[in-house]
């Protein structure tokens, strides 16, 4: 890599077409928006500051997941030790914060149709653990292969199978109603 | 409506992580099967689910911005540096030490052996089939039996090992597959745990790369690895094996009391 190579700007080049992924998996690894952007924000700089080690061509898309998720794991532990404390304005705040989401959905019937079976999706993706929750999130949203997913989550390749094949029953138990819809 | 086959084989097929001879046993399978169809279908409406767009999932505006003002701030303390002069002595000598490691870590790895690919595949095979549940075909264990199970199965003649049922009860049959080919593979119970006899034609593969060992009047290639004992040898172009995660003395009784191969 060059010396201009090292700037932000090659690396925004690499990182910034995987934005709407990290957006993503962060979304659904924490409770909250501001937290999603906490954590994505504490990715992007982690994975500049390790920029340097980077090799072109190799996969910056597990590489930026990787990250992603050694981070909320580390930032998981840091807050079982101290728990996070909410004042009533944030409170209050948090529990806005959903309503007034932007909505995708044509017409208000299809809008509010889809709201409701986006929101047991999540409901139902919430209940599992962060790791069944991951491992389904890579495997059957992002498309990430076994291998990829042992990686990024640093466990052997029967420990995806294994949560892969738990979390999607688990999907299924909760979902039945929607799914047979 | 059911289907004998485990869920996670077909979990494993829909996932593209099927070994091709594999992946077009299991699509002809589909064609037919009525429980495998409705297990795909019901599948894929949870993953259509799992792939609606959220509201949620729309990235801030300012996300990118707000990141790049931090990646800016933070350039001059990550970008490159000019050379500067060595700090003093403690670092420098810090620095051999270190290099001093990584040398000695280096001739380490490069001393340890790697681990044969058949080795690997036999034992994740066995780990893979451990975890969807695979099962075993039961019949009489007897070699015309086992043999004809195996006869639209696999392109050549099986060896049945001769082992004593009272000490190594027959748990049954399974075609496994590894190294992208077809393997029979005979399943027998040993002091709780499972041993599997293993067995392959391949008329390109050498066991050479793994260190010998003499048992009785045959050569055996032995080899450890996630936990499993395996231990290879070779019959003609037939390939068989011993695979469990007994240890190696356990495994090396088995093989002479199996001393015959009928």
């Amino acid at each position: 890599m060059t010396e201009l190579e090292h700037g932000p700007e090659a690396f925004e080049s690499v990182a910034k077409p995987y934005l709407p992924l990290l957006w993503r998996c962060a979304r659904r690894l924490v409770r909250t928006g501001h937290e999603a952007e906490d954590l994505v924000q504490e990715t992007c700089l982690k994975a500049f500051r390790a920029w340097q080690q980077f090799r072109p061509g190799t996969d910056a898309r597990a590489w930026l997941v990787t990250i992603l998720c050694n981070t909320a794991r580390d930032r998981a532990r840091k807050m079982l030790r101290q728990p996070e404390t909410f004042g009533l304005d944030e409170i209050t705040r948090l529990s806005q914060q959903d309503a007034t989401e932007p909505a995708h959905a044509t017409t208000p019937e299809k809008a509010a149709g889809q709201a409701e079976v986006g929101r047991l999706v999540r409901l139902a993706l919430d209940d599992l653990s962060p790791e069944f929750r991951m491992t389904v999130l890579l495997a059957d949203v992002e498309e990430f292969t076994y291998r990829e997913i042992a990686d990024i989550m640093g466990c052997p390749i029967g420990t995806v199978m294994s949560r892969l094949y738990r979390a999607r029953h688990l999907l299924r138990l909760t979902l039945q109603a929607v799914l047979e819809d | 409506m059911s289907c004998e086959r485990p869920p996670a084989q077909l979990y494993l097929y829909l996932d593209g992580e099927l070994a091709p001879p594999e992946a077009t046993e299991m699509a002809q399978h589909l064609q037919t099967c009525h429980a495998c169809q409705a297990e795909v279908a019901a599948h894929r409406r949870l993953q259509g689910l799992l792939r609606i767009p959220q509201p949620e999932d729309e990235v801030r505006e300012w996300l990118w911005p707000a990141i790049h003002q931090r990646l800016v701030q933070e350039a001059p303390a990550t970008g490159p540096r000019p050379a500067r002069r060595p700090r003093h002595r403690l670092g420098r000598s810090l620095g051999a030490l270190a290099a001093l490691l990584l040398v000695a870590l280096a001739v380490r790895l490069w001393l340890t052996p790697a681990v044969p690919v058949v080795v690997q595949e036999v034992v994740d095979s066995q780990i893979r089939a451990r975890l969807m549940g695979a099962p075993y075909t039961q019949m009489p264990a007897t070699p015309d039996a086992i043999r004809r199970w195996f006869d639209d199965k696999v392109d050549f003649a099986v060896l049945v090992p001769a082992l004593p049922q009272a000490r190594y009860p027959f748990l049954g049959t399974r075609l496994n597959y590894f190294l992208n080919r077809r393997v029979a593979e005979m399943a027998y119970a040993s002091e709780g745990h499972v041993l599997s006899f293993v067995m392959f034609a391949d008329p390109g593969l050498t066991l050479s790369t793994m260190s010998p060992m003499r048992v009785g009047n045959r050569t055996v290639y032995v080899h450890t690895y996630k936990g499993y004992t395996t231990v290879f040898w070779q019959d003609g172009t037939l390939f068989c094996g011993l695979v469990s995660d007994l240890h190696l003395p356990a495994l090396l009784e088995v093989l002479q009391q199996a001393h015959a191969m009928t």
